[in-house]
């Protein structure tokens, strides 16, 4: 009879302690004793994890906090230069704006010819109410030449160079203007002030003058053009002893944000100096 | 000297310019600051400064060119209030602050004065008490709010241009 060769006993005890303890892990007994056998283990890795993470943050870290500073600064100047950017295109805008607003009127007013303007600039007098224009008679600007915006009337060329021009608006204390009242069909004068109102003086007594009423160049005289829209009747003033009646008058126009003109180039002024008879002595 | 002369050009060229488009929007009622008539008060009251009646002529016929006013009311502005700053600048020159206020506050009525005589001869009809509730008094107060800036700003303008001496 053969006998059993030591050798082959381990094999075989190894075999049923592993079969042994396959059967039970299957049946649920062994989880908790590796439970609690490994529990320690991931104490102290867990124990020597936080500590290995603090030292390699205390190494890495500020490494990370000069690329996010440096990536902060970049960031920052990206968004100054697009913020510039966003007020450049929107400054380009506006005043795109307005030349689309004037090209409007002047498709629309088809029997004038234009030279498009942009105001560089006011007279430096508190007094004056005139503006500065950033085309001259290069451009074929000359004296007199009646300045409109897409909203109405602004004023007339008082000087010229050769590459800018001063435009006299209607607000000056110097500028008085024949109008006609569009419904009632009625001439008077428009005039300017300090203050720069404008004002309507010359009314006849017996006209039935109401607020809201339009106003309009009559092209009297010859220095503007006709029915170009002024402003509207706001405030009437009538006094029984007086010989005419007057009225505040609100311009279309918004002066004091002024940014682009039109000179209409084929309306020459009429010179009637000569035409007005002198006393003979 | 020379040097004095030559930079009131780009000096008064600026001042211009910063009048007719900024200065002219910073308005209370009708009135706002004169710029060129600041500088010009400011510069005249430094110790060193020589040629400030050079500085008055040039400041006035650049302003003169741009405004409807007739053309010579600003350089005789400038000049008359020259005149007068240097005055001040001999009699309390210990004080040149107390002189920039008193010469800011006389000088705008003096130029707005002179302005509304000129207008008056033109034929535009101006009330006085109008113009001087609207336009004079509130200049002044703007002028009067950016003397000392432009006063302490020529004043390291003159140190510039005179290193060597106390401007």
């Amino acid at each position: 009879m053969k006998s059993f060769n030591p050798r082959n006993i381990q094999v075989i005890i190894f075999l049923l302690v592993a079969a042994g303890v396959v059967l039970l892990a299957l049946a649920g007994f062994i989880q908790p004793i590796i439970g609690t056998a490994t529990n320690p283990i991931i104490k102290l890795q867990g124990y020597f994890s936080t500590r290995v993470q603090a030292i390699s943050d205390f190494i890495t870290v500020p490494r990370d906090m000069a690329s996010l500073r440096s990536r902060n600064a970049e960031l920052e100047s990206e968004i100054s230069q697009l913020q510039s950017q966003v007020i450049q295109l929107k400054q380009q805008l506006s005043e795109a704006d307005v030349l689309y607003a004037l090209l409007d009127f002047a498709r629309q007013n088809p029997e004038n010819q234009y030279i498009a303007s942009a105001v560089i600039g006011r007279d430096p007098s508190p007094f004056m109410h005139y503006v500065i224009i950033d085309h001259g008679s290069d451009s074929g600007i000359r004296h007199g030449m009646p300045v409109v915006t897409d909203q109405g009337l602004v004023g007339r060329v008082d000087a010229v160079t050769s590459k800018a021009a001063r435009i006299q608006l209607i607000t000056d204390p110097g500028s008085i203007i024949n109008i006609k009242l569009e419904s009632l069909g009625v001439d008077a004068q428009l005039s300017g002030s300090l203050t720069g109102e404008t004002s309507l003086n010359m009314v006849p007594q017996e006209v039935d003058l109401k607020p809201g009423e339009i106003v309009l160049s009559s092209g009297l005289g010859g220095a503007y053009p006709s029915n170009i829209l002024i402003g509207q009747v706001i405030n009437v003033v009538k006094h029984e002893t007086d010989l005419f009646q007057s009225a505040v008058i609100q311009p279309v126009v918004d002066f004091p944000n002024l940014n682009a003109v039109l000179i209409i180039t084929n309306f020459r002024p009429v010179e009637i100096v000569p035409l007005i008879p002198t006393p003979i002595p | 000297m020379i040097l004095e002369i030559l930079l009131a050009f780009p000096v008064l060229i600026a001042a211009y310019i910063i009048q007719t488009t900024l200065m002219v929007r910073i308005t209370l009622l009708n009135g706002f600051p004169d710029l060129t008539m600041l500088i010009l008060i400011a510069w005249v009251l430094q110790e060193d400064s020589k040629y400030a009646w050079i500085w008055a002529i040039l400041g006035g016929l650049i302003t003169g060119f741009s405004s409807a006013i007739p053309w010579f009311i600003f350089p005789v502005s400038y000049l008359l209030i020259i005149i007068i700053a240097q005055r001040f600048k001999s009699r309390i020159w210990q004080s040149p602050i107390l002189a920039m206020m008193l010469m800011t506050a006389s000088g705008t009525f003096i130029l707005l004065g002179v302005e509304f005589i000129a207008l008056q001869v033109m034929g535009i009809n101006l009330i006085f008490s109008e113009i001087l509730t609207r336009t004079i008094l509130p200049s002044m107060l703007l002028n009067l709010l950016l003397a000392f800036p432009i006063y302490y700003l020529m004043k390291e303008f003159g140190k510039l241009l005179y290193p060597n001496k106390s401007v």
